[in-house]
């Protein structure tokens, strides 16, 4: 990349100037980044988005308003259902093949981390979840490390 | 490991000797000849300060003839022992001063070296560089990324100090109202603690958090215009920073100038000029990658924009 001129230099200087005088990164958004790491799952594996429909266009989305979002890693599948309930939500999920006895809710912004039962056939439902940023971590039956969903905000 | 003079450097406790002005420690040797410890002694100013005798290493310890009003014991980055751990003393954070050091009158034996570091500016309380730990501030990024895969928080925490600005410029560039910069910010480090363990080149951070922060941030506009038929909403929100009380007490007129004259820019400009501001110039050309800007358009586009602000500059200035 070419060098730049030294008046160009000063004019991004005066930009970084003004904008830690204007808009600098609020302590708590630093905060809430360094407290991000509590989070790092290395034994897991990463199960990502496949589908969502909140990102999908508008007809696609159930009817009843609510949020479908699945997820896979490998050939382990996680479909939850995001239900506005007031100010939380209702999670109904599913995940297969089915096996594994509980799931882990964990929510960022609370810095919370809630055991779920899943029943014999996958199935599993929180209630109340608060909005914010979550992921969702269980042991698929036979499975050699956990797999956790990548963050979704609901 | 060695840092220019001026730079910040955490004192004991967590202050900041910038606000000091300046420190001068002494390393003195202690136990195995490995070992180092770092006393400090915090000074008002340049004169009436005593200086050091500087020598070799030797086995007596020293002491100051002023009273150590602080100490800094030095820690290796896994974070271990609690206060007086020792460190190499050629690691970081210190420079010896050129040519002999006159002999302190009635100090101590002052064995192993004397360091000097040179008088700090102030810098801004709450800005990035009070924050910084000395040992990490000059750490190679893929070192700090592997540290952080395996745990360590220190670690993690000066990638985030590194980076903070980046990110929350771009969300905020977007137009994004500080709520939603927050939520994109933290959905970002989040998505990079997810992929912590699988990053290929660590030194393409830079250009990693531009691409999560663009399309995070894109995603958030995308959702907040489905919400409204509004379609002036984002507009408005644009707006919000310019009339934020802060740039009403903007200490120099000259900076509310700059910042008003941004705010007129189209939004890839202020995008692209607010994340080259927060960031070291060998990092530009990742970083307009990650924005999405074809590399052979970069050079062109940042030429744009620099034009269309010095412009909108003129305008807010020469009206």
């Amino acid at each position: 990349m070419t060098t730049w001129p030294d008046e160009e230099r000063e004019l991004l200087a005066e930009v970084a100037r003004a904008a830690e005088l204007a808009d600098p990164v609020p302590s708590e958004v630093l905060e809430a980044a360094r407290a991000s790491l509590t989070w790092l799952r290395v034994d897991a594996e990463l199960a990502e988005l496949l589908a969502d429909s909140e990102s999908a266009p508008s007809a696609v989305r159930s009817e009843q308003g609510s949020r479908l979002v699945s997820f896979a890693a490998g050939d382990v599948a996680i479909d939850l259902e995001v239900i506005a309930a007031g100010d939380t939500r209702r999670l109904v999920g599913q995940m297969s093949p089915a096996g594994a006895v509980a799931i882990e809710i964990r929510h960022a912004v609370s810095g919370s981390a809630t055991q779920i039962p899943i029943d014999d056939l996958g199935r599993f439902t929180a209630e109340r979840v608060p909005p914010g940023l979550i992921s969702l971590v269980s042991t698929p039956p036979g499975a050699a490390v956990p797999i956790a969903t990548t963050w979704i905000r609901i | 490991m060695r840092r220019p003079a001026g730079e910040p450097v955490v004192g004991p406790e967590g202050v900041d000797v910038a606000r000091i002005g300046v420190l001068y420690m002494r390393v003195v040797s202690q136990g195995s000849g490995h070992q180092r410890r770092l006393a400090g002694t915090w000074g008002a100013g340049g004169g009436g300060l005593e200086p050091w005798r500087h020598g070799g290493h030797g086995s007596a310890p020293a002491r100051s003839s002023r009273g150590a009003r602080g100490r800094r014991g030095r820690r290796p980055p896994s974070g271990g022992a609690g206060g007086g751990a020792e460190r190499r003393g050629d690691h970081g954070g210190v420079a010896s001063p050129p040519g002999p050091a006159p002999k302190s009158p009635g100090a101590g034996t002052a064995d192993g070296c004397v360091v000097y570091i040179a008088p700090v500016t102030a810098t801004p309380a709450d800005g990035p560089a009070a924050e910084s730990t000395n040992e990490l501030a000059t750490e190679n990024v893929a070192l700090l990324v592997r540290a952080a895969t395996d745990g360590d928080q220190r670690s993690w925490n000066e990638l985030v100090r590194r980076h903070a600005r980046l990110v929350w410029s771009i969300a905020r560039a977007h137009g994004l109202a500080a709520a939603d910069a927050a939520d994109v910010s933290q959905t970002v480090w989040l998505r990079l603690v997810e992929y912590l363990g699988t990053l290929r080149e660590p030194t393409r951070l830079p250009g990693w958090l531009s691409t999560a922060a663009r399309r995070e941030s894109l995603r958030v506009l995308h959702e907040q215009s489905k919400e409204t038929v509004d379609s002036e909403m984002v507009e408005q929100m644009a707006g919000d920073v310019a009339e934020s009380p802060e740039v009403q007490v903007l200490a120099a007129d000259r900076a509310r100038q700059v910042w008003a004259a941004l705010r007129l820019l189209p939004h890839n400009c202020q995008v692209l000029l607010r994340a080259f501001a927060a960031s070291a110039e060998t990092h530009y050309a990742q970083i307009a990658q990650g924005l999405n800007i074809p590399v052979g358009s970069i050079g062109p586009t940042r030429q744009r924009c620099i034009k269309q602000l010095r412009t909108a500059l003129a305008s807010v200035t020469g009206g």
